[in-house]
């Protein structure tokens, strides 16, 4: 065995889970060659040291690196749901992804100047229907940003009052209420039943969601979390209702919420939850 | 990306700009800092994705709070891992276990001291616990910082596909028999990229250490 064929050995060890342990064991061919060359070659048995040194190095910094797509999660995540400080200064755009691993493209804020609401006013005294069922006192900061077309937010609207209004005439009706992840003004509450199969999710509080993201709902039961549905908002309230599948025996404990999850994510971000 | 000492006008500069809303200023204390803060919440809960939502809501503080923090109390690294071990606890805690590793100060350093009353400023429900063992010194935190720093740069510079090897090597424990099969590359082209990143990592790491130029030559069919 020469040296370019010891080194190679050890380099590769070096990167294997338990590489180096086999290879110091000697327990195998391969590992019976380099440990002869290695008993006669002081310059390969520096080289062994250094790169076990080197990889291990390597491999503790690089596993507790965080993904290079956090930054942009991390990002949008404050956009939407820290303080308001608009008033101190104009928000400047997110900064462009700086010459790093490649990262998503930068995301905006995104804003409500300018769009009409000719149906806000009906839309909100629905909205109050379906917060004074819920006990809920619908408020909170306008900042939400629709992202339903605009002929089918009232559609959604209607279709949530109704979800809820059927609900909560049900014999099990069941309500949790959701409180902020993040300290901050968002809360929500949930009505669901078991024997229908429905629930129906009111959030206010929650700020815009930036381009490219959206406001998940989920349960999350049995240490498995799953998503149902995207929250639909505007004017101050966010909202979602529908069936889901297991209502009937949801085991104590279990958690509902609300994530902010970017386009092409599966991973999502927590701001709001109860149970 | 290196730890700034206490008192750095820099960044107590862009807190300042934090605090009047730059999401520029934000984003750059993310790239100075996210590194160092991710390292901690990972240590402590060895959980990728709740250590990536401890640096959210590390970051989130900071938005939030900028004002409270004062340069010439702790640094702003000091800060924000504080901040992040506090958020790692609290999410260990709602899930019934213990931190692999508590290290929070112990009081028995001015500089802990001042950082503990700066928490507790930031959150007065917040409470300091006697720490098991003393923060690492501000020597081997830089020291820490810059190895992060390095091992950032040196894959950031390497082509991408050494770059996909040396990860899923060293992040997924994969053998090389097995990131050839995730890759659907030769065995042989996967070895020699491997090698070629692990001298990358080496130069880096050893600024001494000259990249090789034997014994890789070729890339494989791919």
């Amino acid at each position: 065995m020469d040296h370019a064929e010891a080194l190679e050995l050890i380099e590769i060890a070096a990167v294997e889970p338990g590489g180096l342990e086999r290879l110091a064991a000697g327990d195998t061919s391969q590992a019976a060659l380099v440990a002869g060359h290695l008993a006669g070659c002081p310059s390969c048995a520096d080289s062994l040291v250094r790169v076990a040194r080197t990889a291990g190095l390597a491999r503790a910094t690089i596993r507790e690196l965080p993904d290079p797509a956090l930054r942009e999660r991390t990002l949008a995540f404050v956009h939407a749901v820290g303080r308001d400080r608009s008033n101190a200064a104009p928000k400047a755009v997110l900064d462009p992804a700086p010459a790093a691993l490649p990262l998503p493209a930068p995301v905006p804020g995104s804003s409500l100047a300018g769009r009409r609401r000719p149906w806000f006013i009906a839309g909100l005294a629905a909205a109050v229907v379906v917060a004074a069922v819920l006990g809920f006192v619908a408020g909170g900061a306008s900042r939400v940003a629709p992202a339903l077309a605009p002929g089918e937010e009232v559609a959604h609207q209607a279709a949530v009052i109704v979800a809820t209004m059927r609900i909560a005439t049900q014999p099990d009706v069941a309500r949790v209420v959701l409180a902020s992840a993040t300290g901050g003004a968002a809360t929500g509450t949930v009505l669901y039943s078991g024997s229908s199969g429905e629930l129906a999710m009111i959030v206010t509080g929650l700020a815009p969601a930036p381009a490219g993201a959206t406001y998940a709902c989920w349960i999350e039961s049995g240490g498995t979390k799953r998503r149902i549905g995207v929250v639909y908002a505007d004017g101050g309230l966010g909202s979602w209702a529908g069936p889901v599948a297991g209502l009937a025996g949801m085991p104590p404990g279990a958690k509902f919420g609300v994530s902010l999850v970017l386009a092409g994510s599966d991973a999502g971000t927590p701001v709001l939850s109860g149970s | 990306m290196t730890e700034r000492r206490t008192g750095d006008p820099d960044e107590a500069a862009l807190v300042d700009a934090v605090a009047r809303g730059s999401e520029d200023a934000l984003a750059t204390l993310y790239d100075r800092h996210a590194d160092g803060i991710h390292a901690v919440a990972l240590r402590m809960t060895g959980d990728r994705q709740v250590a990536e939502e401890v640096v959210q809501e590390t970051f989130l503080a900071l938005w939030n709070r900028a004002e409270l923090f004062d340069p010439g109390v702790a640094s702003l690294g000091t800060w924000l891992r504080s901040i992040a071990r506090h958020r790692a606890v609290d999410r260990l805690r709602a899930a019934g276990r213990r931190p692999s590793l508590v290290s929070l100060p112990d009081g028995s350093d001015e500089g802990d001291r001042a950082g503990a009353a700066a928490i507790e400023r930031l959150d007065p429900e917040l409470v300091v616990h006697g720490g098991a063992a003393r923060d690492a010194s501000p020597e081997a935190a830089a020291e820490s910082s810059d190895l992060r720093a390095a091992v950032a740069t040196a894959l950031t510079g390497m082509p991408e596909q050494e770059r996909t090897v040396i990860l899923l090597a060293y992040r997924e424990e994969l053998s090389q028999t097995e990131i050839a099969d995730r890759l659907g590359w030769p065995l042989g082209t996967v070895k020699t990229r491997t090698r070629r990143a692990l001298a990358r990592l080496r130069v880096a790491l050893e600024p001494g250490w000259a990249m090789p130029n034997s014994g890789m030559d070729g890339d494989g069919p791919r």
